[in-house]
């Protein structure tokens, strides 16, 4: 992944320009969550982290930043595995209805957000899921398992299939072999999943607005709720947070990959 | 590596069909190998002899028939209780697993004490002549030295048969044959059955104790090197080991003796294989059999003699092959041994002679006809 040094220089202006352009706005919230006034005045004339003591404290935004990581994390163990093991049935299975299976399970990601919020809105209401933690794990584990299943499915792909095979011939069942030598190999397929199972939960707000209760209220909600009913830079803070812990889960896996030897 | 023994195998009609609308990739085949033999499966891509392997290590299973190894049925059992090492094409080394971590694996899985595996690791890395490479990843070591470990890996927990798939195929030619010796010298050593596929028939003569030939999912022909190149029992099997000239005609009786004749020849055989007279059939004759003189010669008694144009000549460093025409059409080729050459340019008369003993018959149709259980020209152990 390294850049080419010796790269058309004005293609490395180009890729400069555009890569500004789409960052850019997003980087306008971290002065602001510094700002000493009351308000988003851009660039701040006066300095402070007072914001950010708010967002840590402050029950109204210190609950929905809990249960956002409460939500996120299981949705992360239940998308991983689930997801893990669907990739198998995808890659590995001769059957018709596999390709069904596979458009089924990656829809959420084509399918208007608003549309799969509005129905398991409806179904949750009548199954009483609304507004429970159990209610917002599922929606949302629906939402990451595509994530998990094409990053997943691309490392079983690359796989070397004989290589399972020589770990049968020299004596490991089957469950040893995938515990040796299959998911090692696929582990950073695992772990990219991972992570954007995190980061599709922790930042979903459309199917969370539906399924928010006075008790249960994610960080993006409370966001929006706050953006939409006053004026605090609280926001702000919250809003670098979340881009500085999106940043970094998003590295890690290739973090760890040139850590590995080889 | 002490007391190691090799195993029996029997495959009994053994058939492999994927699909009940195509015909079968392996089509009743029956072998015999016998404890600690080295046999090779020899035959072009698609000939069923992977299939074959991979049904004997248990990644296929069987439509119909059998697999005993030592007299047990072993058809339902999967590859991991099966016991045989087993070498792949492209080493299929665990890429996460340091060298000496790879030879390991297999003890590990076996629940060996720690300190025996490491005493039985650095034993066989010895063996393979890379105990230095020890702590390496497999990416880090050459083609040959993968091989190397992979082998080792193979034969650690002390198999009684050892499966190789074409596992030289990746090689390049020096480094084969380097390879060849090793894996020549462990059939020695370690005293197991080898059963090696391979379609590089110069492989398969330079190791193996007999050779199964493969076509069409059936076994052609089994023997030792010797009797497929002296004796082979098929156009096919003449023609997938060694060089052969061919001569097309009718199989006669005559004068007391088989002879195929032909448009315009007729060849002289000592072959007794009376059940093909009145077929059409095929007479083949290894080039280094025929000899080859500039212009007319006297017939000797038993001898084949045949007039030819020379076409062109190929230099090969301690033989040159003269390739010729004959006057009734038939292309072909001699092997003149360097320093027994004869005269022959391009362009020139000449005369073929051979032995009537050189000449062998075989059926015009290779391929036996499908369907009829016990008309497939399989041998059991002699």
């Amino acid at each position: 992944m390294g850049v080419n040094r010796h790269a058309n220089p004005a293609l490395r202006l180009f890729s400069v320009l555009v890569g500004s352009f789409l960052i850019a706005p997003i980087l306008v919230v971290v002065p602001l969550s510094f700002t000493d006034k009351d308000s988003f005045e851009f660039p701040p004339r006066g300095w402070s982290l007072h914001y950010y003591e708010r967002f840590f404290t402050d029950p109204a935004w210190r609950e929905p930043l809990l249960a956002s990581l409460k939500v996120a994390i299981m949705v992360t163990l239940m998308a991983t595995i689930i997801g893990t093991l669907a990739s198998f049935a995808i890659t590995r299975s001769r059957r018709r209805g596999v390709a069904v299976l596979q458009g089924l399970l990656l829809a959420p990601m084509i399918v208007p957000n608003v549309i799969v919020a509005l129905a398991i809105y409806t179904a949750f209401l009548r199954w009483g899921l609304v507004g429970t933690v159990e209610g917002l794990v599922l929606a949302h584990v629906v939402l990451a398992l595509p994530f998990v299943v094409i990053t997943v499915s691309a490392g079983l792909r690359t796989l070397d299939p004989r290589l399972e095979r020589a770990a049968a011939s020299l004596g490991a069942s089957p469950l040893a072999t995938f515990r040796l030598v299959t998911l090692p190999l696929i582990a950073p397929g695992v772990m990219s999943g991972a992570v954007f199972a995190f980061v599709t939960s922790f930042d979903e707000a459309v199917i969370s607005l539906y399924l928010q209760s006075p008790h249960l209220r994610t960080l993006p909600v409370q966001m929006f709720t706050s953006v939409t009913s006053d004026v605090d830079p609280t926001i702000a803070a919250g809003s670098t947070v979340i881009l500085v812990v999106t940043t970094a889960l998003i590295l890690l896996p290739d973090f760890l990959k040139r850590r590995a030897p080889q | 590596m002490t007391d190691m023994r090799g195993a029996a195998i029997r495959l009994s009609s053994v058939t492999k069909r994927y699909s009940e609308h195509q015909p079968p990739v392996v089509n009743d085949v029956c072998l015999e190998i016998a404890a600690g033999e080295f046999i090779t499966l020899l035959g072009p891509s698609g000939s069923g002899k992977s299939t074959t392997l991979n049904m004997i290590a248990g990644f296929e299973q069987l439509t119909a028939g059998d697999i005993l190894i030592d007299g047990v049925s072993v058809a339902s059992l999967p590859p991991y209780k099966r016991g045989l090492g087993m070498v792949f094409q492209h080493y299929a080394l665990f890429p996460h697993m340091t060298i000496a971590q790879n030879v390991a694996f297999p003890l590990q899985q076996r629940k060996m004490r720690k300190r025996d595996i490491q005493r039985r690791v650095d034993d066989v890395l010895d063996l393979v002549g890379l105990a230095h490479l020890r702590d390496r990843l497999p990416g880090q070591i050459s083609g040959g030295q993968a091989q190397r470990v992979a082998l080792a890996r193979a034969v650690v927990f002390e198999p009684h048969v050892l499966l190789m798939d074409e596992p030289l195929g990746a090689l390049d030619k020096k480094l084969r044959e380097q390879l060849q010796g090793e894996i020549a010298r462990m059939h020695r050593e370690l005293g197991i059955t080898f059963i090696f596929v391979t379609h590089d028939q110069e492989e398969a003569l330079a190791l193996s104790d007999r050779i199964a030939v493969f076509e069409g999912g059936r076994i052609e022909q089994v023997g030792t090197a010797q009797e497929l190149y002296a004796r082979p029992a098929s156009l096919f099997a003449a023609e997938f080991l060694g060089e052969s000239n061919v001569f097309h005609g009718m199989i006669t009786e005559r004068r007391g003796r088989v002879s195929l004749v032909g448009e315009g020849f007729e060849v002289l055989t000592d072959d007794g294989r009376a059940g093909l007279v009145g077929t059409a059939g095929v007479v083949v004759v290894r080039p280094e059999r025929i000899r080859l003189t500039v212009g007319d010669v006297a017939v000797e008694h038993d001898v084949n003699a045949m007039t030819a144009t020379v076409t062109h000549i190929v230099y090969q460093g301690s033989y040159r092959k003269v390739a010729f025409r004959t006057d009734a059409g038939t292309t072909g080729s001699a092997r003149e041994p360097a320093g027994a050459e004869s005269s022959a340019m391009p362009g020139d008369r000449v005369t073929l002679c051979w032995r009537v003993g050189d000449g062998v018959i075989v059926p015009a149709q290779s391929v036996p006809v499908v369907g009829l259980p016990g008309d497939a020209l399989v041998e059991s152990t002699s």
